[in-house]
């Protein structure tokens, strides 16, 4: 009888376990990228179109805004303002792709991830690995060698985790946004999808109205080509 | 007592010829495709380093320059993105030694003999990154900026969002600018493969977020 109880006690937790209660359900909201075309479906580009109307201009100059930060952080890895143009939104959960990048910069994934945490891991992870990439640097130019032997860099690796990067050594050219050329506008209600170049690589943006505002909520690369 | 003295001529002749570290084998600058050597095993333990003039960064330079535009057909083997592959060109261009060994997979190795026999750091832009760190300080050496850089060296740049290192070009010193937003002007330069681009302004197109790896040959 005790067996029986135990076994019964044991399947009931399984059950629990399967099966999402109505709470984790209710929070589950579908992923939207799915609703949109792929990145595989908007290639090739097609013809440049100039952003029309105040919806598009606002996403277009979010997207510049975005850029903007990111340039600044370029060089001061300062992050505090991605908030006026990235949003972490459940509709847009962080990709798998993504993950890593978030957990080497936190060491979890905070619940509800998305664009904002991810590129604040970014510049984290990347801000961690120059100063110590520096810092081995200014050392050998002190001891009279002419770069970082291949025992300090490997022993940054290993501290860090991964590989570590200098930091970018010029800004960003004045004019960048020359190199900007927007393909395709699909604006659905709150959500909407932005096709675009930055110069370098061909993007998906996926952007939520948020209070009046467009935020980015995901930014896929569909090909590099600088 | 032949044999033994032999024996002691060769070892005098080895000891003579360099230092004995490492795992690859590394050979004195060769023309395109000859004068390859093959590695014993992989776990071989010893390299020679044989007093060579270093790279050449004309010969690279030159290459660059007939190639940038157009295929060399020789190492045409049809990539998608051909970044890599040119680089890897323009350095063998510039004599830095091939290192073949029997796994492609190898990133201490870096050779290319036809299509179908070329290691995977030749071609793809991360295992070349991790072939240049595992030679760091002997081969190549990690620089911060384009100021430590000499014409012929490799730049490799990566996207925000992009899993790796997703693209390579070659720094070709101060010169005119013969495409891109300055173009006529005297500047700091690089061409390139996918896109390609002859003699543009370094900076040009690689927008914020990007991050960079330069690399400066050091043989």
């Amino acid at each position: 009888m005790v067996i029986i109880g135990a076994i019964g006690g044991i399947i009931a937790l399984a059950a629990i376990a399967i099966a999402p209660s109505e709470a984790l359900l209710g929070e589950m909201k579908p992923d939207l990228r799915s609703q949109f075309p792929s990145g595989a479906e908007l290639l090739p580009p097609g013809p440049p179109k100039t952003p029309e109307g105040p919806e598009e201009k606002q996403i277009a100059e979010t997207i510049l805004e975005a850029y903007r930060l990111f340039a600044y952080a370029d060089m001061t890895f300062d992050t505090s303002k991605f908030d006026t143009v990235l949003i972490d939104d459940p509709r847009f959960p962080l990709r798998s792709e993504n993950t890593l990048e978030v957990i080497k910069a936190f060491g979890y994934i905070p619940p509800g991830a998305g664009m904002l945490t991810y590129m604040r891991a970014w510049y984290r992870n990347w801000e961690r690995g120059a100063l110590l990439l520096e810092g081995a640097e200014r050392k050998a130019w002190t001891e009279g060698r002419k770069g970082i032997s291949a025992e300090e860099l490997n022993e940054i690796e290993e501290k860090l985790g991964y590989e570590p990067v200098f930091k970018r050594p010029e800004p960003v050219p004045s004019g960048w946004e020359k190199w900007f050329v927007f393909y395709k506008f699909d604006i659905r209600g709150d959500v909407a999808m932005c096709l675009y170049d930055d110069g370098g690589v061909l993007r998906q943006a996926f952007l939520v109205m948020k209070e009046g505002k467009w935020y980015i909520a995901d930014n896929i690369p569909l090909w590099s080509h600088y | 007592m032949r044999s033994v003295g032999g024996l002691l001529v060769l070892l005098l002749m080895l000891v003579t010829m360099g230092e004995t570290v490492g795992k690859a084998e590394a050979i004195p600058p060769a023309q395109t495709g000859a004068d390859i050597r093959f590695l014993e095993s992989a776990n071989e333990v010893t390299r020679r380093i044989v007093m060579s003039p270093g790279y050449n960064r004309e010969a690279a330079r030159n290459y660059a320059d007939t190639w940038c535009r157009g295929r060399n057909p020789t190492y045409n083997c049809g990539y998608t993105a051909d970044c890599q592959n040119f680089l890897s060109q323009v350095l063998n261009a510039g004599y830095l030694p091939q290192l073949k060994c029997g796994d492609p997979w190898n990133w201490s190795c870096w050779w290319f003999t036809s299509c179908s026999d070329v290691s995977r750091s030749w071609y793809n832009v991360p295992t070349f990154n991790a072939h240049a760190q595992y030679w760091n300080g002997s081969r190549f050496s990690l620089r911060s900026s384009l100021y430590d850089l000499g014409v012929g060296d490799p730049m490799l740049s990566k996207c925000p969002g992009c899993s790796d290192w997703d693209h390579a070009a070659v720094y070709m010193g101060y010169g005119i600018a013969q495409e891109g937003t300055k173009q006529g002007q005297y500047t700091q330069l690089r061409s390139q493969h996918t896109t390609d681009r002859c003699r543009v302004w370094v900076w040009d197109y690689y927008p914020a977020g990007t991050q960079f790896r330069f690399w400066g040959v050091t043989w």
